[in-house]
């Protein structure tokens, strides 16, 4: 209680005055691995009233798989005075079915932000209708998938203007004929009987699906070379141009399998170099149970560098971007060691104090309740506390969670995160989704924050939320690069509007906006502690 | 049987001197005070005479002179054949001498005849499959011979058997280090710390298991106190060396690594944190050779051939950073195939990842 009282101000959970009333559905025990992995969350603006909203994804369970009614997803509308307000019924998004993961875009180039939502057993594509109510178009656009698809992200890494679209996919499962709970050789951790894999399950390929009209696409996944053709683990998924080519690369977190990162030949086809690249295992060549990646340029190196969580006893691993490939820099950054005992999920790159240099946060849970009746060496219990990473503008950051109170020490099976600026005070703000429990909406309410800019791009139609498109701030020696992107975190949606903190700069002193077709913006002198709307050229 | 059948059979058996074959009878039948006197006798003549000193160490065995046994057989096969230790192995069966196939596997151990060592012990554990004293021994040669499965079976019972024994806790731990399963590792080490907190060799292993669990933080201190007591100690140097270089501390690990490998220029460790070090300054060609080495002191290593084929891969060696990253490949398969087996043996499963 004392450590509570004395705890500083960063996040101040307002889930309950804010009226989301979701409550994420699994089984109390986790008896079989569908019933473990779900719950992304996106915040995104479907109503273009310059607000984010919000969408939490629900699943079912064994027991439910056949009434698709009992697992309700949630959009929050966003009203503007910190409260929300439930539509999803309204909307059509309630019941995508066994929900996973979630990401968006305008992928029509209407104006209007639609919604892909990822599940087991056919994912659903909600074009935004414009006026408050959406409809499912996956099968007309080719998009369900079907199987166990986990994250998405949309991006044109053709360079043909429209976004196409990249599926993770996990573990083949067949809900007639599930692995039974703790029989078997990999079925039981550490002697404990637990759920069954993924390790001993057969995994499943991943999807590339490229836009070739209005709501067409042609699945591509073949003839591009990324088809995961030996079925690893795929959870999270991030496009980013790491070698500042032009072309968007393809990073792929892998459970418990190497991780692929698809270096774009800029010919339609991929080459997977997770290994020469250095990101595909850890330090020391151990496969990783990856679940969610984080992208930023936290050393203001002008590089986007990758930070992956991993399962407990692993360490989430920093990656950090040479240019030409990447160097594990994950316990010389001090960012390792906290994290070895936790299973981590949702993970983010964030300027919480808009000091200018990007902070990291990662939400844990591990997946199996049967631990908390024998707890093991350093392993964590199954509900676990967050991590809060501060940048110490010198390569390292200290965790320091703990200062910031329960919001971070309480203990919880978290899953998906989103993060971004729900109120538009240009702090950021972040949502987290637990496994069969109920979100927390944390609003940033730290005082004495640095000054800051928040950039909302307008592209070219087709791409208007000009995913792929970099933003670079100036300010003073401070030089900041942001990537617009369509699926991040685990499994989850990030404002796509670049957040910047400014410190004590007043102005920033040039804004450069190089567009997904390469075409550049640049501002002067651009005064701080606004959301800078960009539109790009036509 | 009779006394005269069983010696006609004897005789058919193996070529076994009628003199001999007739002792044997006598200690079969209980006759070990003549038979001692009766082979001393021979023994006197021909001291070379390995049947007759494994006899004469099999009769003051089972009068409790162990000490004397010992001896006995030492004088007998020191320095001979391992026709003479098969001949004396045969004997020690035949007269179910665990005591007698113990020495006797030390002795071939000493003259580097593993086979002939394993096989003493196998005859021992089956004539004493509870004896302490047999188990330890045919645990220490498993570990020797890396056989870590064979160790780990026999090790397991041991420290049910004797709870309070440090050795046997540090054993089973070293058993579990070396096949690859961390986690069994620390816990067995630990307990060995818990009841031997001041031996260098437990914390020297305690902090390689932490170190390849990462927790560099809680490897150092426990490596600072083996050092403590063998400032000398080259392995514990370059556990120590693995920590820093994990913590950051990248001057403090290149000083160490440099003692360890100046008095042992392939050490796999040092050589394998130096290459680290330098992948890390971007010093790729020295990396390279520093990770040549590390895979000359131990070519199964996974780290080290990981590591390489990174380096390679960064000076443009596509076909080596290929052909380094099968060899990981295959050093990572190899490890988990072996921890899945001791896991099934042990009745638990693997670490790491979502489950086994």
């Amino acid at each position: 209680m004392i450590s509570l009282l004395l705890a500083a101000v960063l996040f101040r959970n307002v889930t309950a005055e804010s009226g989301v009333t979701f409550q994420h559905h699994s089984s109390p025990e986790k008896k079989f691995i569908v019933e473990s992995m779900s719950g992304g969350v996106a915040l995104f603006d479907f109503d273009n009233d310059g607000r984010l909203d919000l969408y939490l994804v629900d699943s079912l369970t064994v027991d439910t798989a056949s009434q698709p009614e009992k697992a309700h997803s949630a959009l929050y509308r966003n009203k503007g005075d910190g409260a929300f307000e439930d539509v999803s019924d309204k909307a059509g998004v309630a019941h995508p079915g066994w929900g996973m993961g979630v990401c968006t875009a305008d992928v029509d180039g209407d104006g209007w932000e639609d919604l892909y939502v990822t599940a087991l057993g056919g994912n659903r594509l909600y074009r935004n209708n414009g006026n408050g109510t959406f409809t499912d178009l996956a099968a007309k656009a080719g998009v369900t998938v079907g199987g166990w698809s986990a994250g998405c992200g949309f991006a044109d890494y053709d360079k043909d203007g429209d976004l196409d679209l990249f599926v993770s996919r996990y573990v083949k499962v067949d809900l007639a004929n599930l692995p039974e709970f703790g029989k078997g050789k990999t079925c039981e951790y550490r002697g404990i009987a637990v759920q069954c894999g993924p390790r001993g399950l057969p995994g499943e390929g991943d999807v590339l699906l490229r836009n070739d009209g209005p709501w067409t696409f042609a699945d591509v996944t073949a003839a591009a070379g990324v088809s995961d053709p030996k079925g690893y683990f795929g959870l999270g998924v991030a496009w980013l141009d790491f070698d500042d080519d032009g072309w968007l690369d393809l990073f792929v977190a892998n459970d418990s399998t190497p991780n692929f990162l698809y270096v774009n030949q800029k010919n339609g086809t991929f080459k997977e170099a997770a290994f020469p690249l250095g990101v595909a295992v850890s330090e020391d060549g151990a496969e990783q149970g990856s679940m969610g990646v984080a992208i930023g340029d936290y050393d203001h190196s002008g590089r986007f560098s990758l930070f992956v969580t991993n399962f407990a006893d692993e360490y989430n691993a920093l990656y950090h971007n040479e240019g030409t490939h990447f160097t594990d820099v994950s316990f010389r950054s001090k960012t390792a060691p906290s994290s070895l005992p936790y299973v981590g999920w949702g993970t983010a790159f964030l300027d919480y104090d808009n000091d200018g240099w990007q902070d990291l946060i990662a939400v844990n849970g591990h997946v199996y309740p049967q631990l908390d009746k024998s707890r093991l060496g350093a392993s964590a219990p199954y509900r676990q506390r967050r991590l809060l990473y501060r940048n110490n503008r010198n390569g390292t950051f200290d965790e320091v969670g703990a200062q910031y109170g329960a919001v971070f020490m309480d203990e919880r099976v978290s899953r998906g995160l989103a993060m971004g600026d729900l109120d538009n005070d240009g702090r950021v703000d972040v949502v987290v989704n637990d496994l069969d429990g109920a979100p927390q909406v944390l609003r940033n309410e730290m005082p004495d924050t640095g000054h800051w800019l928040l950039v909302k791009l307008r592209g070219r139609t087709p791409n208007t939320d000009a995913i792929g498109a970099t933003v670079v701030v100036k300010s003073g020696d401070l030089v900041q690069r942001r990537l617009v992107r369509s699926g991040t975190s685990y499994i989850s949606q990030c404002d796509m509007r670049p957040h910047f903190g400014l410190g004590t700069a007043t102005k920033a002193d040039s804004v450069e906006v190089v567009w997904p077709d390469g075409t550049k913006t640049r501002l002067t002198d651009v005064a701080a502690d606004q959301i800078l709307e960009i539109r790009q050229a036509r | 049987m009779t006394h005269a059948l069983l010696l006609v059979t004897l005789l058919r058996a193996a070529p076994v001197a009628p003199a001999h074959a007739a002792i044997e009878v006598r200690l079969r039948s209980g006759q070990v005070a003549q038979a001692e006197s009766e082979l001393r006798t021979i023994v006197a003549r021909a001291p070379r005479d390995a049947a007759a000193g494994t006899l004469l160490a099999i009769a003051l065995a089972r009068q409790g002179r162990t000490a004397d046994a010992s001896g006995a057989l030492q004088a007998a096969l020191e320095n001979a054949g391992p026709a003479a230790r098969l001949q004396a192995r045969g004997i020690g069966r035949r007269l179910e001498s665990a005591d007698v196939l113990l020495q006797l596997a030390r002795l071939d151990a000493q003259a580097n005849d593993p086979r002939g060592a394993t096989e003493s012990l196998h005859h021992a554990l089956e004539l004493a499959p509870n004896s302490e004293e047999v188990l330890s021994a045919y645990a220490q040669l498993m570990l020797g011979l890396r056989s870590y499965l064979k160790a780990l079976q026999v090790l397991d019972p041991l420290t049910r058997m004797c709870p309070a024994d440090a050795h046997y806790h540090y054993l089973l731990g070293v058993a579990l280090l070396q096949a690859g399963d961390m986690p069994r590792a620390i816990e067995f080490l630990q307990k060995a710390e818990r009841l031997e907190p001041e031996r260098a060799l437990t914390l020297v292993a305690l902090g390689i298991a932490l170190n390849e669990q990462k927790r560099y933080d809680e490897a150092l201190p426990l490596i600072q106190r083996a050092l403590e007591r063998e400032p000398q100690n080259i392995e514990a140097l370059a556990v120590l060396a693995t920590a820093e270089e994990g913590l950051g501390d990248l001057a403090q690990a290149e000083a160490h690594i440099d003692r360890v490998l100046a008095a042992v220029p392939g050490h796999h460790t040092a050589n394998l944190v130096k290459g680290l070090i330098q992948m890390k300054q971007a010093h790729y060609p020295e990396a390279r050779g520093a990770l040549e080495k590390a895979v000359a002191a131990n070519p199964t290593s996974k780290a080290a051939h990981y590591q390489l084929s990174l380096a390679y891969a960064r000076i443009g060696e596509e076909a080596l950073s290929q052909k380094h990253l099968e060899l990981y490949r295959k050093a990572q398969r190899e490890i988990e195939e072996r921890i899945l087996q001791i896991r099934r043996e042990a009745g638990a499963a693997p670490a790491g990842g979502m489950g086994p």
